[in-house]
């Protein structure tokens, strides 16, 4: 999240000051002198965020019950993280773990006004709204702008195709996690957050699953985390450290992180939550998180699990995994093994690991999921070993689609270099009268005959997030050229291989790329404007639902907004974290069940054309016949 | 005589309270509406002039989800 400007942080609205807070005068809250001269002698004893300092005094004056137990709260306290913490430490080592997790974990403390009038403290304050006082908090600039990593990603569709709950019904968070959870005084010895007494839970919403007409509800009732059938993939960190940087700032860097989904049994068993399988996440706690102030400071490391309870915010009514009874019993990948875990943890999480006979075993009898592979291109994505053993064939070309500064850094031998996020390069201006759309053929052919590519070459490209790499290589498509592939999982599957990486540069010719226009692949706004009500062509915005909700929008755009009629189905459906690609059976069943199917025309459209293109090239390796490129997408739609 | 002493003594007290509830009100209002917190704090052109850049509070060596 960009930071505001000085001036947008604290510009207050006329609304504002029709507002029934707005009757109080600013110092009754904030402090200082509304009649000094200056500046400075006007912020004199001035309290920038007094629902941090003095909830009673302040807020309290209106709000008693409220400001009584929302400082303990645990979004004021983070009461149950020190915790865990302290349960590793010793009495001798303590003290100084808890001087670095204030320092390094505790910035994301929030108190009324982080939740009702400013984006929170973590992310540089600022007023939301001229200071008005919203009693829903924006899920945008307050919820997820602290819960962004894990829970905004999922929900909005950043990692996987986002939650139902606010795609289909635009629920938000306050839709589940009400004013009564948020202001709960967490009691003092509070084990985790799933067990305070007014934490939201999935049955408060869905009460018929015992006696109701599901017969999976019915069997797996109290026995299976209802995430774990109903969630997509998620995030996993490991080995976070902390340190202090030139300037005396606190840091954290987490070493890894990765995209899965485990299941294990239930390390946390309370009444209400008696599940014997639960959904886990790798937490990123490490023995060496504060090496940096005191070395073994956690001599008790195995006293709790690494692995947690989770629940991931991506919910599906149908997934993968419960399509199918046997797409989830017998697999055994799905289920978290003893060889999941690293040696310092295996002792940390004992008795949550399944061992391959504890696997629910497959059922003979299932309903078949019929999906018809026949018509992908197995050859548009190679892996890693693959390209490994073909590094020296005559006529390949690999090329490097993550920024210039990372190529530099690291970078697959003989790889060459094209950041095609550089607008220069392949699309024109962003202050053109077309911006960034696709450059003219000539132009095109001239580009990638520089960087070292012709027609008949096989062109090989990677990078880490799948987009870069999507959009050059449907570039490529459009252009003509005969042989491409996509490389599965990128740098961070090449890394994770053990193959060569070098940082020396990579000599190579221009050559000539012949440009054959495959014309059928892009379109522009007439033809998305001429097919709107064309039952035979299904529009997709490919962007996170963040924008294509209209909750933000693209800087370059007019408004927000999306398409009319068009299914959201965010990019990240089709492309994982660190650029991996899911089964092509999964991601074929997933499109048909969000009405994509093949047999259409499939138009793709999100902000600039780039994301639209990286998705087109993943449903033509699908087998798509036609699917087009809407080359002016959101910015440039004028309807 | 003491009744209707009583009376003149009321309407007084009457107009009085309502003179000074009109004056907390005015009062009021001129705090927040009039304050030279709010000539500033709505005055965008007036904020940028007397406001320095943002500072990034986070470091550049912050990396990874947390």
């Amino acid at each position: 999240m960009a930071p505001l400007e000085p001036q947008e942080k604290v510009l207050v609205s006329e609304e504002f000051l029709e507002s029934a807070h707005g009757e109080l005068a600013c110092t009754d809250c904030h402090g200082g002198d509304n009649s000094a001269p200056d500046k400075e002698s006007a912020h004199e004893g001035f309290e920038p965020h007094p629902s941090v300092n003095n909830p009673q005094e302040t807020c309290g004056e209106c709000h008693e019950e409220i400001a009584e137990s929302a400082p303990d709260s645990l979004h004021a306290t983070l009461k149950t993280f020190p915790g865990y913490l302290k349960k590793r430490s010793s009495d001798e080592t303590w003290p100084t773990i808890d001087e670095g997790r204030e320092r390094h974990c505790a910035s994301c403390h929030a108190s009324c006004g982080a939740c009702h009038v400013s984006r929170p403290k973590y992310v540089g304050t600022g007023f939301i709204d001229g200071h008005m006082f919203n009693a829903k908090p924006d899920p945008v600039n307050q919820c997820t702008a602290c819960h962004g990593s894990r829970i905004g990603n999922e929900f909005f569709g950043n990692r996987g195709q986002g939650d139902i709950h606010l795609r289909k019904f635009t629920m938000t968070c306050r839709d589940c996690h009400g004013a009564e959870e948020m202001h709960a005084a967490a009691p003092e010895d509070l084990e985790n957050r799933y067990h305070l007494a007014e934490a939201a839970n999935c049955r408060d919403c869905h009460q018929d699953l015992q006696f109701g007409s599901v017969r999976e509800h019915r069997i797996h009732n109290n026995t299976v985390q209802c995430q774990v059938c109903h969630s997509q993939t998620y995030t996993n960190c490991y080995s976070c450290h902390t340190g202090t940087d030139e300037d005396g700032i606190a840091y954290f860097i987490n070493n890894l992180d990765f995209e899965d989904m485990k299941i294990g049994f239930n390390p946390d068993r309370i009444p209400g939550n008696n599940y014997k399988w639960v959904l886990l996440r790798h937490v990123p706690v490490d023995p060496h998180v504060f090496d940096y102030y005191i070395k073994d400071g956690f001599p008790k490391f195995d006293v709790a699990s690494t692995w947690k309870r989770t629940s991931p915010h991506n919910i599906q009514r149908r997934t993968w995994q419960n399509v199918n009874c046997n797409n989830c019993h017998g697999q055994r990948d799905l289920f978290l093994a003893e060889s999941d875990l690293l040696n310092y943890e295996i002792k940390a999480n004992y008795g949550l690991t399944v061992t391959d006979e504890q696997i629910p075993k497959k059922r003979a009898r299932t309903m078949a999921v019929n999906i018809d592979t026949s018509g992908v291109i197995e050859s548009r994505v190679v892996d890693v070993a693959w390209l490994n053993e073909h590094l020296d064939d005559d006529g390949l070309v690999i090329i490097d689609a993550r920024s210039e500064s990372l190529w530099e850094q690291e970078h697959i031998p003989g790889a060459i270099s094209l950041d095609p996020n550089n607008p220069e390069e392949l699309r024109k201006a962003a202050t053109s009268e077309a911006p960034l759309q696709l450059e003219d053929a000539e132009s095109l052919g001239e580009i990638l005959g520089e960087y070292g590519m012709s027609a008949d070459d096989h062109i090989i490209v990677y990078c880490d997030k799948g987009q870069n790499g999507g959009f050059l290589l449907s570039v490529l498509d459009y252009a003509g050229a005969k042989n491409i592939s996509f490389l599965n999982g990128g740098i961070a599957a090449w890394k994770k291989a053990g193959y060569e990486l070098t940082d020396e540069d990579t000599d190579y010719d221009e050559k000539t790329f012949e440009v054959n226009l495959r014309t059928e692949l892009l379109v522009d706004n007439d033809f998305v404007k001429a097919n709107l009500d064309n039952p035979n062509v299904v529009i997709v915005d490919v962007r996170i639902l963040q924008q294509s909700m209209g909750f933000l929008k693209h800087g370059l755009a007019a408004r927000p907004g999306r398409v009319p009629g068009s299914v959201q189905f965010p990019i990240f459906g089709l492309y994982e974290d660190h650029s991996g690609i899911k089964p092509a059976e999964e991601l074929l069943w997933v499109l048909k069940e969000r009405n994509i199917p093949k047999h259409k025309t499939i138009v793709v459209t999100c902000n600039t054309g780039m994301w639209a293109g990286a998705s087109q090239y993943i449903f033509r390796y699908l087998g798509y016949p036609d699917v087009k490129v809407h080359d002016e997408s959101w910015i440039g739609w004028n309807d | 005589m003491f009744g209707k002493s009583s009376k003149q003594t009321g309407l007084m007290f009457s107009v009085q309270c309502v003179i000074f509830l009109l004056f907390l009100v005015f009062s009021k209002n001129a705090l927040s509406d009039d304050s030279s917190c709010i000539v500033c704090h709505t005055d965008i052109d007036l904020l940028e002039e007397n406001l320095g850049k943002t500072k990034t509070k986070k470091s550049a060596l912050q990396a990874g989800s947390g």
